[in-house]
């Protein structure tokens, strides 16, 4: 070997990368656009999920309005006494106190 | 090349420059904010999220008025389009839709009707018509992309619709306002209307006056668009969460609000009045407990209701206050110590003062009559003997003290104050004692008695005691506008109104074992000049009991036929309603 072919190999080996470093990018490379499809997957399923929940919680809210409005209608003043006068009830004509100055019973 | 050929080149490139720099300096700087915004809203949408209006409570927390969803209905014209191509398809199309849905959005219309069942024939073919005809106006838009075709649907409705199966009909989300008590205190509650610019704004009473409060403030929802005018998933979103209105607390007693409204309907009816109105103050807080107009009408369906019947009489109707009044002249004439309950009034006749003469309401005269007496009569003379012993400035500051002619400043829209003049001659004097030549509401009467029941301490009347907010709520307490008059004034007066009503014409229909004070009015009503004594405002105001004031109370009935007089309609009414309040209170006889 003469003395340039030496050299010409030395300047090969510094020029030319490592293959086990070009290896071991090329893992990373394709580790990460892995990691980026299932993320980019996973924040779809995530969004859907996100917005099926908010759905479900404006639906929860828009039952709980339904229900208190059904509560207010049930308990207004004049369909409770439509309600009463239909089972019988009538309005008192007379209401007697009790004086709590004298003694209602006596001691044993 | 020349030197002149250069030279001629470099200008041209100077001007060149200089235009395309000026263009974008004109583009950049002076038009920036246009151009900016016709860009951003080419790569931006903004959605608005609207805010929920605040909720009304009354003081046990039950819901008086709230939200329900509704909807508004709409065609998507282009889906039709595309779906039935051929004209001929599209008008036959066309007219099943209207054939379909018109009798379904007909029900829907008749349900906001005060009255459905008193619809006549003729007048629901004359609504299917005109239905008709709006939503052949609506499908024959051709230029639009969507027409909307009904508002503020209910949800059964909108289910009839979506079983018609017509796949380019749509739904979108419309809150309306919900009454679970129907007619109860629509002139508290006023109601909500669209302005002129087409949004949601609260009219007259609570909702008026509380607009800003209880409207709250629509979010945003901003997304970047990509060039087909989708969102960009990982694109910039700004989302500015709405602000739901704030809800109010009343002071309002729902009980005793519907006591009243079904005794003061019951009242106008049995006594043949124009209208009736009906307040109750807590003397102690001016708290109103209820407040009641009839004829009323139905906030959910207001636009069906006159102006007339809208407004509440109770705060917007001035009138003259008429014997009523003559408890504001005694309370100023004991106070300034003029007059003593035991002070005799030769009250032998006619007063004669000038060219007028004053004469009691029954032309009765009872001479030597002490002050209790001439309030028990109801005396005229008695009264303008109070006041001319006072004179006019003590007298009209005692007027205004009392609150009379001026602002009450209740929450509530739709305030009128009434007058009292400011140049009073010798007649004015006397008049004004018994509640002639000046006018005030029921509002600021039942407040100005109020302060008689509360010792001489006039309340601010006020309906809303806590707002509350998402963030934070407020407390109103209860503010006193002034002391009238003293203590020991208060004490001797309610003495006076207290034999005033048993010794009075109502006396036989005072609950048992309580001591009630109060006065009935007749105040015949001015018209062209001149009083109509056929024509009258018949009032009682009183209190009680009176050891410890539970209510103020003022019922005015406007020109009853079967009586003029305030003792034989306001004043039974009063008590009917006391005895209901007592039994609700569980307010025990005190003798």
């Amino acid at each position: 070997m003469s003395k340039y072919e030496k050299r010409s190999e030395i300047d090969n080996k510094s020029i030319l990368p490592n293959k086990k470093l070009v290896a071991f990018l090329f893992l990373i490379s394709i580790v990460l656009v892995l990691v980026k499809i299932f993320l980019a997957s996973q924040l779809a399923v995530e969004g859907e999920r996100i917005q099926k929940i908010n759905e479900q919680k404006e639906a929860l809210q828009e039952d709980n309005q339904k229900l208190r409005n059904q509560i207010a209608d049930v308990s207004s003043l004049g369909l409770i006494e439509d309600k009463a006068a239909k089972k019988g009830f009538i309005k008192l004509s007379k209401i007697d106190f009790v004086v709590l100055s004298r003694p209602v019973a006596l001691g044993p | 090349m020349s030197n002149f050929r250069q030279i001629t080149l470099l200008i041209g490139f100077i001007f060149f420059a200089a235009a395309i720099a000026a263009r974008l300096f004109y583009w950049q700087v002076i038009n920036y904010n246009q151009f900016a915004e016709a860009a951003e809203s080419q790569y931006t949408s903004t959605l608005e999220i609207g805010a929920q209006r605040g909720k009304i409570f009354s003081s046990d927390g039950e819901i008086l008025v709230s939200n329900e969803t509704s909807y508004l209905v709409f065609a998507t014209l282009s889906d039709l389009r595309k779906k039935f191509q051929e004209s001929s398809m599209l008008e036959v199309e066309v007219k099943k839709a209207i054939e379909e849905l018109s009798p379904i959005l007909l029900d829907e219309k008749l349900l906001k009707y005060p009255e459905p069942e008193k619809i006549s024939t003729a007048e629901k073919e004359q609504i299917i018509k005109s239905i008709k005809n709006k939503l052949s106006e609506s499908f024959n838009k051709t230029k639009l992309v969507w027409v909307p075709l009904a508002y503020k649907i209910s949800e059964k409705t909108k289910n009839k619709i979506e079983k018609l199966n017509l796949g380019y009909i749509g739904f979108e989300k419309q809150a309306i306002r919900f009454y679970p008590e129907d007619f109860l205190a629509p002139h508290i509650l006023g109601f909500v209307g669209e302005n002129e610019a087409g949004v949601e704004t609260g009219y007259l009473g609570l909702e008026g006056y509380y607009n800003d409060e209880l409207k709250g403030k629509p979010g945003k929802l901003i997304q970047e668009l990509d060039a087909q005018g989708r969102p960009i998933l990982v694109g910039e979103a700004q989302e500015f969460a709405p602000q739901n209105g704030r809800d109010l607390v009343l002071t309002l007693d729902r009980s005793v609000q519907y006591i009243v409204e079904k005794h003061l309907e019951e009242g106008v009816k049995r006594y043949g009045a124009n209208s009736g109105s009906i307040v109750v103050l807590s003397p102690k807080t001016g708290g109103v407990l209820a407040m009641a107009n009839y004829p009323d009408y139905k906030p959910s369906k207001w636009e069906h209701f006159s102006e007339t019947r809208r407004r509440n009489l109770s705060i917007a109707d001035v009138y003259e206050p008429g014997s009523t009044f003559k408890v504001i002249t005694m309370a100023a004439a004991l106070n300034e110590k003029v007059v003593e309950p035991s002070t005799i009034c030769p009250c032998k006749g006619p007063l004669k003062i000038g060219v007028y003469e004053i004469r009691t309401w029954n032309n009765e005269y009872h001479s030597n009559s002490t002050m209790t007496q001439v309030l028990q009569h109801s005396d005229n003379v008695g009264a303008a003997f109070a006041s001319q012993k006072l004179g006019v400035d003590k007298f009209l500051k005692y007027i205004r003290d009392f609150g009379i002619g001026r602002s009450t400043d209740i929450d509530l829209q739709g305030e009128e104050y009434g007058l009292v003049k400011e140049a009073w001659y010798p007649i004015d004097l006397a008049t004004g004692a018994f509640g002639q030549g000046l006018s005030t509401t029921a509002l600021q009467m039942t407040a100005a008695v109020g302060a008689i029941a509360n010792d001489g301490i006039l309340m601010k009347p006020y309906i809303v005691q806590k707002i509350i907010g998402e963030e934070r709520s407020v407390e109103i307490q209860p503010k006193s506008a002034r002391q009238v008059i003293n203590k020991e004034t208060a004490t001797i007066l309610k003495e006076m109104m207290i034999a005033a009503v048993e010794g009075g014409e109502a006396r036989r229909i005072i609950p048992k074992g309580y001591r009630i004070a109060g006065k009935t009015g007749t105040a015949q009503i001015p018209i062209a000049g001149h009083y109509d004594p056929r024509k009258t405002v018949a009032s009682f105001v009183g209190f009680g009991p009176v050891e410890d004031p539970k209510f103020v109370m003022l019922v005015k009935f406007n020109q009853p036929s079967t009586s003029p007089y305030g003792s034989e309609t306001a004043a039974p009414l009063f008590f009917e309603i006391t005895k209901d309040l007592f039994a609700y209170w569980g307010v025990p006889p005190s003798k």
